[in-house]
């Protein structure tokens, strides 16, 4: 069975990775659940891509932190390699982060990590992939990929609209307790576009502290007939409460750049840093 | 010689008009007394609450509140449960049932009742999609825990170090199997993070950590109760649990309060049942003021529920207080009535006589015990303030419901109710008797109950300079308590259960990372855990947890788990790579030290439980190491447990001094203005304030310090202790102007008055030893003292009074008879 990512394909990093193309003929016959989020997986996707990444911290009071890094990622027949380096602010700069994620549940993903002050790059391995991603309201089971078969689904809404667009809107409940565990999930709504069957929206329920997240994909252009969402909002809520905020801004994005190879996903790039 | 006409009402006045307009309108009247008591009750089930937590001893508006409500708005509340299990931590059967229960707690679910949106302050309330109006945010979805974080040995964070690189796991993940037990024991016991803080050295106690999300009203309890309901399923010999930590703690007070207080109102109810029996041996003598104390009770609790006045430690010795202070109006008016009855009076006629003649000194007595009590608004303990008021409010009702209800039930007497002698020559007309001899009779006699008296005082003062501050509202739980037992196990063995908090701002973002901020709370930690506690010669800070206790760790962790790397990196770049490497790993856990800026920070240190005053010399030992360590670019301010209960103890004296001074000056301003008489007014002030110096001594004699508790005493005697005098001087006044005679006017003073003041000191005495019976020693204590307070007031007004009376005073020439005829 294909994997899909949680959230239903819709986290911010992987975006970038798996990018979303229409599937000719794809909403000619009705689908159910299933149907429609085999065909959100079922698609073209770049082989690489690069950017620069700025994301925005905003914490319970407002107050902004804001990081600059230069993502590019690339596919390989086991999986995805991802780099990323940050070039500002000044004192995390050149301070980078190496991931290789497996297609397979089998094998655990690698993640190296470099910090300038050390002078060489560190493997770390974690196995709470639940936590936030450098401290951000995404976390590190956002990024990875989920089996399609471990989810059921069920259409709540056929109708629904988001900024004008049609949209399905779609539950998705893990089948296993393990599942939840690991992701902290107990189940998430996408609102998923008819036109370009990509989410463009999600909420979802964490089980610890019964908190909720809520992630928001605009800005979406079209680069070699795959639709890329540009800014992505994470909100993560309890009660009526923002608690915290974090949106991502993709500029310069190149999918398929001829200069990003398998090269540039080793240690020692990561350790030469920008 | 008596006629066949019965007498007729010879005073008037506004008491008499009210009672008769009562009369008139009696059906009108219950059923305004109804509908308040109905409003009340409503009010009750719908706002009262409950609010036991450490920060209602803080000054509303004070320095210490509003660095709290920083601390808390940055970096949450330190409320957590501990789990505290005592047995053979490190054998399988003990760990395999420890994650048992860590797994229940962790997967523990609450349905909440009241918590919606507490997290304040928050920058946006347009939570979810801005567009999607009918998001019913978690809406019915079951699952998801309130439990925000967890921490035990089972999954302790372990960051280790290996060839391969870091990896950030659990401590026991993987499961240690038997024969690696007495491994994992010695790697656990080594690892200074676990030590004396999860599981204490000698492997017989560990503690599980759960911190919920932030909850409202109900919805603690309901926490608590969850807690307390899945940890005992696992409760045995050799898994001994008790519940300890700031939430626990809160709860459980709440819970032995409302227990202790329904016992105090049961055990005050009968006694006053009890003794209104005795006093009056009819029905109807006793159902009046029995109903009158408790709807009086009934509505100042529905009045503090409407004010949004919690119910504390504080407020609940107020239902007890005011069944014994409430009853003494009925008993004076009751008194009266039946003596009017027994010279003839028609029922009628003798309830409305009896309003006018005891309205007004009812009314002045409700005065003064309500001054005593508004006088802690001068307090500076938000608790005590509000104690005051809700007191006074209760003192008020009992007196309108005296004015209206009782007349009512008087109205229904169709018997001889108040026609029998009976009561004329039992104990307490002895008593009066007794004090009639020892006041009347020769200058001898006098000069030696003046002098002794004076001998007292001098006694009395050099006790009073003796008394000291001593607060420990752990102290107020009886021993055996198993919250109390739990404080104290976890003191001992593992982590402090009272903390001071350091809030650190910079002065700018990205600040708390600066190198010179960060060695500058290096030594201070090390300075505050060099502090030896004078009183018990122990280092009192038992652990401190700050940006460092992250930034050791993870340094360790980056330099393959070697011991001697668990330290601050050396190197401003260090600093940053490191605070990064663990925010990448556990920002929930950053979080809680750091701001997302960092420019603020935080340094929890956590103290041994000890009683107020002994953090006092701490705090100035805190205060000058800020002062020394860190660089002119962090500004501090301190919050915390501790701190607030050092600020609270700080104002003690202070505020025991402004609300005793208040209430004496309005008091003696309201004594010259009834007596009339500035001379006599003065001297009434004599039998008002020697009781207060007598207890006051005695306490500093025997040892009895003042508290937040007890701070109470002298005001509340004082409203009390003057009742009597009033009621004694009052008539003496009038006797005096009559007859011209100061002996006279003594012993007829005596017989008129003597008897309800006996009758109702009686009556505090008892209804205030009730309190005895309460489970918290506080309110033991406060009842003791007070029903003492009682006994010499009482004593000091019929003994002293008279003596200083006859000293003050000659005898003059008699006034017209139709004056005299009046006062009779």
């Amino acid at each position: 069975m294909k994997k899909i990512h949680r959230f239903t394909m819709a986290l911010a990093l992987p975006v970038l990775i798996l990018s979303t193309t229409i599937k000719a003929g794809a909403t000619s016959a009705p689908l159910d659940a299933l149907g429609i989020m085999k065909a959100v997986d079922n698609r073209k996707t770049e082989h690489s891509n690069r950017a620069d990444l700025n994301m925005t911290i905003i914490d319970k009071k407002g107050r902004e932190r804001t990081r600059t890094l230069l993502s590019q990622s690339i596919k390989f027949a086991e999986g995805t390699k991802m780099l990323m380096m940050f070039s500002a602010p000044a004192d995390v700069r050149n301070t980078g982060l190496l991931s290789v994620d497996y297609d397979s549940s089998d094998k655990d993903d690698d993640q190296w990590l470099y910090l300038p002050s050390l002078g060489k790059s560190t493997r770390i391995a974690s196995s709470n992939k639940s936590g936030a991603f450098m401290g951000s309201d995404f976390s590190y089971a956002d990024m990875t990929q989920n089996d399609i078969a471990d989810y059921d689904y069920q259409i709540l809404e056929e109708n629904i609209k988001v900024d004008g667009e049609d949209c399905w809107l779609i539950e998705s409940r893990p089948k296993k307790e393990k599942l939840i565990k690991e992701t902290g999930y107990i189940k998430t709504h996408s609102w998923i576009s008819k036109n370009k069957f990509m989410p463009l929206q999600v909420k979802a329920w964490v089980k610890k502290g019964r908190k909720l997240k809520y992630l928001k994909f605009s800005d979406i252009k079209k680069h070699d007939d795959i639709w890329i969402a540009h800014k992505l909002t994470a909100k993560t809520v309890r009660g009526k409460s923002v608690l915290s905020t974090t949106v991502l801004l993709f500029d310069n994005l190149v999918i398929n750049a001829q200069d990003v190879s398998d090269a540039d996903f080793t240690q020692r790039r990561l350790e030469k840093g920008i | 010689m008596q006629t066949n006409t019965p007498p007729q009402p010879v005073h008037r006045g506004p008491f008499y008009r009210w009672v008769a307009l009562v009369l008139r309108f009696r059906f009108l009247s219950i059923l305004g007394i109804a509908l308040i008591s109905a409003l009340a009750i409503y009010n009750i089930a719908t706002k009262m609450r409950l609010d036991n937590s450490l920060e209602t001893f803080t000054t509303e508006g004070s320095n210490a509140k509003k660095v709290l409500d920083e601390f808390r708005s940055e970096f949450g509340r330190d409320s957590v449960f501990l789990v505290l299990v005592e047995g053979d931590v490190f054998s399988e059967a003990f760990l395999l049932k420890l994650k048992s229960m860590h797994e229940a707690l962790s997967e523990m679910q609450v349905e909440l009742l009241e918590t919606e949106n507490l997290e304040s302050d928050v920058q946006d309330t347009n939570a979810g999609f801005d567009e999607l109006d009918d998001d019913n945010g978690w809406g019915d979805e079951g699952g998801g825990t309130i439990v925000d974080e967890i921490i035990s040995l089972v999954n302790f964070r372990q960051t280790l170090s290996s060839e391969e690189g870091i990896s950030v796991g659990e401590l026991m993940d993987p499961w240690p199997t038997t024969q690696e037990l007495p491994k994992f024991r010695q790697r656990a016991l080594a690892d200074k993070q676990i030590v004396n803080k999860f599981v204490d050295i000698d492997g017989r106690h560990t503690a599980i950590m759960v911190r919920t999300q932030v909850l409202k009203g109900k919805d603690k309890i309901l926490a608590y109760d969850a807690v307390r309901s899945i940890t005992k399923s696992y409760q045995g010999d050799d898994f001994r649990i008790g519940l300890g930590g700031l939430s626990a703690l809160n709860t459980s007070l709440n819970r032995v309060m409302l227990e202790d207080m329904r016992t105090l109102i049961i055990l005050s109810w009968f006694c006053m049942a009890a003794i209104m029996a005795f006093l009056f041996r009819h029905i109807l003598g006793i159902v009046g003021p029995v109903s009158i104390v408790l709807l009086s009770a009934l509505w100042t609790a529905g009045a503090m529920a409407a004010l949004g006045l919690p119910m504390t430690m504080m407020s609940n010795m107020l239902p007890a207080f005011l069944i014994s202070v409430g009853v003494g109006d009925s008993v004076h008016l009751q008194s009266l009535y039946r003596d009017l009855r027994r010279d003839g009076f028609k029922n009628h006629q003798a309830i409305l006589q009896a309003a006018a003649l005891t309205g007004k000194p009812i009314f002045f007595t409700t005065l003064t015990t309500m001054v005593g009590l508004l006088s802690f608004r001068f307090a500076s303990v938000v608790p005590i303030q509000e104690m005051g008021l809700a007191g006074a409010i209760g003192v008020f009702a009992a007196f309108v419901l005296t004015l209206t209800l009782l007349p009512i039930f008087l109205s229904l007497n169709k018997s001889l109710f108040g026609m029998k002698t009976t009561t004329k020559n039992d104990f307490i007309q002895k008593l009066v008797v007794g004090a009639n001899v020892l006041s009347a009779g020769t200058k001898t006699r006098r000069n030696t109950v003046l002098i002794v008296t004076l001998l007292l005082c001098g006694i009395s003062i050099f006790g009073a300079n003796r008394i000291r501050v001593w607060h420990n509202p752990m102290s107020w739980l009886p021993p055996g308590n198993e919250l109390k037992e739990t404080f104290e196990k976890i003191d001992k063995h593992l982590t402090g259960t009272s903390n001071i908090q350091i809030l650190i701002e910079s002065s700018s973002p990205e600040g708390m990372k600066d190198i010179e901020i960060i060695k500058g709370l290096e030594k201070l930690e090390e300075h505050a855990y060099a502090y030896v506690d004078a009183g018990t010669e122990r280092r009192i800070v038992k652990d401190v947890t700050s940006l460092l206790t992250i930034l050791r760790e993870t340094n360790r962790a980056l330099h393959a788990g070697d011991e001697a790397f668990f330290s601050i990196p050396q190197t401003q770049r260090g600093i940053s790579d490191t605070l990064f490497l663990f925010e990448n790993a556990g920002p929930d856990q950053l979080y809680r030290m750091v701001t997302n800026d960092f420019q603020k920070s935080q340094m929890t240190l956590r103290l041994e439980w000890l009683e107020a005053t002994s953090y006092v010399p701490f705090s100035l030992y805190i205060e000058d190491g800020i002062k020394k360590f860190l660089p002119p670019q962090a500004s501090v301010k301190l919050t915390g447990g501790a701190y607030l209960l050092i600020n609270a103890v700080s104002n003690l004296i202070f505020d025991l001094l402004k609300s005793f001074g208040a209430a004496l000056a309005f008091i003696t301003v309201i004594m010259i203005l009834l007596m009339g008489n500035l001379k006599l007014g003065l001297i009434s002030m004599v039998p008002n304030l020697l009781p207060i110096l007598f207890i006051v001594g005695l306490m500093g004699l025997t040892n009895i310090p003042i508290d937040m508790a007890n701070i109470l005493l002298a005001s509340i005697a004082i409203g009390l202790a003057v009742d009597d005098t009033i009621h004694f001087l009052y008539h003496y006044k009038i006797n005096f102007r009559a007859s011209g005679d100061v002996n006279d006017a003594i012993l007829q003073s005596l017989n008129q008055s003597g008897r309800a003041i006996i009758a109702t000191s009686l009556i505090l005495t008892a209804g205030f030893a009730v309190y005895l019976a309460s489970s918290m020693y506080h309110l033991q204590r406060f009842g003791a003292l007070i029903a003492l307070t009682i006994f010499f007031a009482v004593s000091i007004d019929l003994v002293v009074g008279p003596a200083l009376l006859r000293t003050f005073y000659k005898d003059r020439a008699k006034e017209l008879p139709e004056v005299r005829s009046k006062a009779a």
